[in-house]
Formats: structure tokens, sequence, C-alpha cells
């Protein structure tokens, strides 16, 4: 009987150790996992983010400029064509309109 | 203890440690499988976690530079619109500049078209008749003493009892006229008519300049 109840007592031994280093590599495999998890969010952090917003800008802003300086250049040609006979109206106008007279 | 009692002790012992160690085994399995489970969700949450940040990060550099677009496309039309206001500001000072060179001319006689004595004159006699007076003086330029007496001859005939002011005007033309003790003043110089017109008019010629352009 003290032979039975020795080799009892090794194998719970021998358990307790099977148990143990089963422990431990569970530990390791979840500190990994944990090590895994942060560099995988440093990464999603630091990995350059590609935007989709394909508007080129600069050249439609050129072009607003552009347009508006061609406008200007419509107003001064169409203003000068006007102006020749609107001076005459308009000195009428002031020379003899309701427009002087103050007391 | 028999030689078959031994065998059959043996036995039992065999039977019991090896159901120990698979009892362990077992458990050591389902330790490294939970373990190995845990490990496969932290991962997971990760990749769900970084998944989330990356489409956070892109969401907002989206937004900056939609922001960036519609900044830059604000000013660019800013910067258009001043170019078309300046250009029409400046147009319209070239406008009255010109008006305002006319004028001069008219009042130095350069223009056939009008008869500056003849303005004088009216502008005169509207004067005297919005003050009320039978005697009234004018004010003008220095250049203009002579004209102006004559238009004093033809204001008597027509009743009014003028006289040319010893103090000149700085106006581009025109008659201011004043009562005798000069307690009331008609100005009717073009300097005021003009001012008067571009203060009334100034919306309506910026029509007429830049119509349908």
């Amino acid at each position: 009987m003290p032979r039975l109840v020795e080799a009892i007592m090794e194998a719970e031994k021998e358990a307790a150790r099977i148990i143990q280093e089963a422990e431990k590599e569970a530990k390791r495999i979840i500190e990994e996992a944990e090590e895994e998890a942060k560099r995988i969010i440093e990464e999603a952090k630091k990995t350059p983010v590609e935007v989709s917003v394909m508007e080129d800008v600069d050249e439609e802003v050129r072009e607003i400029v552009e347009r508006a300086k061609a406008k200007a250049e419509e107003l001064r040609k169409v203003a000068s064509e006007r102006m020749s006979y609107l001076v005459d109206e308009v000195v009428r106008e002031v020379l003899e309109g309701e427009w002087g007279g103050s007391s | 203890m028999s030689g078959e009692e031994a065998v059959s002790v043996n036995r039992d012992s065999e039977a019991i440690v090896r159901a120990i160690l698979k009892m362990a085994e077992d458990r050591a399995s389902a330790i490294r499988r939970e373990a190995e489970k845990r490990a496969k969700e932290i991962i997971e949450a990760a990749r769900r976690e970084a998944e989330e940040i990356l489409r956070s990060r892109r969401e907002r550099a989206e937004r900056e530079m939609r922001e960036e677009i519609a900044r830059k496309r604000s000013a660019a039309e800013v910067e258009a619109n001043q170019i078309i206001l300046t250009t029409k500001s400046e147009l319209l000072k070239e406008f009255f500049r010109m008006v305002h060179e006319r004028l001069a001319a008219i009042a130095e006689g350069q223009d056939p078209k009008w008869n500056y004595e003849e303005i004088l004159l009216r502008y005169s006699l509207e004067g005297a008749g919005v003050l009320g007076e039978k005697e009234v003086y004018l004010m003008g330029r220095e250049k203009d003493r002579s004209l102006l007496e004559k238009v004093v001859r033809r204001m008597g005939k027509e009743g009014v009892r003028a006289h040319v002011d010893d103090r000149a005007v700085p106006i581009i033309g025109g008659v201011v006229v004043r009562d005798a003790g000069d307690e009331r003043r008609y100005y009717n110089t073009f300097d005021g008519r003009l001012r008067a017109y571009r203060e009334a008019k100034e919306i309506d010629i910026i029509e007429r300049l830049f119509e349908g352009v």
C-alpha cells in the first residue's frame, strides 16, 4: 500500500507541474496577444491615410480668378464704348436737371 | 501479500496514476484552449479598434481637405469679386472724371453745344426766384466776373436788381446767389449739381455703364 500512495503522490506532483506549465503557456499566449494588439493599434495610428477627395482646387481657383479678369476686361471694353455718349447725356442731366440749387 | 495480490495493486496504482495524469493533461489542454480563445478575441478587438481609428482618421483628413478646398474656393471668389468691384470703381471714377472735365470745358466756353453765359443767367434767375429777392448778389469764379456783369445787366431787364459780389468762389463753374445781407445763399454751381446728381443717380449710371456684361 505505501507504494500505491507514493505512486499517487508522484502522479499528483506531475499533474500539478503539467497544469502549472499550461498556465504559464496560457499567460504567455495572452501577453503575446496583448503585445500584438498594441502593435496593431499603434500601426493604425501611424499609417498614412489616403484621402479620396479628387478635386483639383488649385486649377479651379485659377479659373475663377481668370474668369474675373476676363470679365473685368469685358467691362472695360463695354464701359469705354458707352462712356462717350453717356458723358454727353449726364452732362446735360447735370446742367439741366433738378440737381442744383441748395440754399 | 501473495504474488497475485501484488500484481493487482500494481495494476490499480498504474490506473490511478494514468487517471490523475489524464485529468491533468485534459485540464492543461482546456487552459491552453481558453488562452488561445482569449488571445484571438484580444487580436480581433484590436483589429476592430484599428479599423475604427483608420476610418476616423480618414474621415477627419477628408473633412479637413474639404474645408481647405472650400476655403481656397471662397478666397478665390472673394478675389474675383474684388477684381470686378475694383474695375467697376475705377471705370466709374474715370467716367465722373470725364464728366467733370466736360463741365470744366463748358465753363471755359470750349464746348460749342453749350452757351455758358445762358447757363449762368438761368442759374442766377433761378436763385433769385428761390430766394424771393428783388436784389441779389452773384458770386462765381474770378474769371467769370465779366460774364457775370453781362448776366447782371440781363437780369435787370428781367426785373431783378443784381450785382457781382467782390468775392470769388473756387468752383468749376456756375453761380452762388445771395441776398443783400448775405443771410441766405442759393448754390447753383456745377460742383454742387454734379455732387447731387452723383448721389442720386450713381446706381443708375452703374447700370447704364455695365448693363449686360
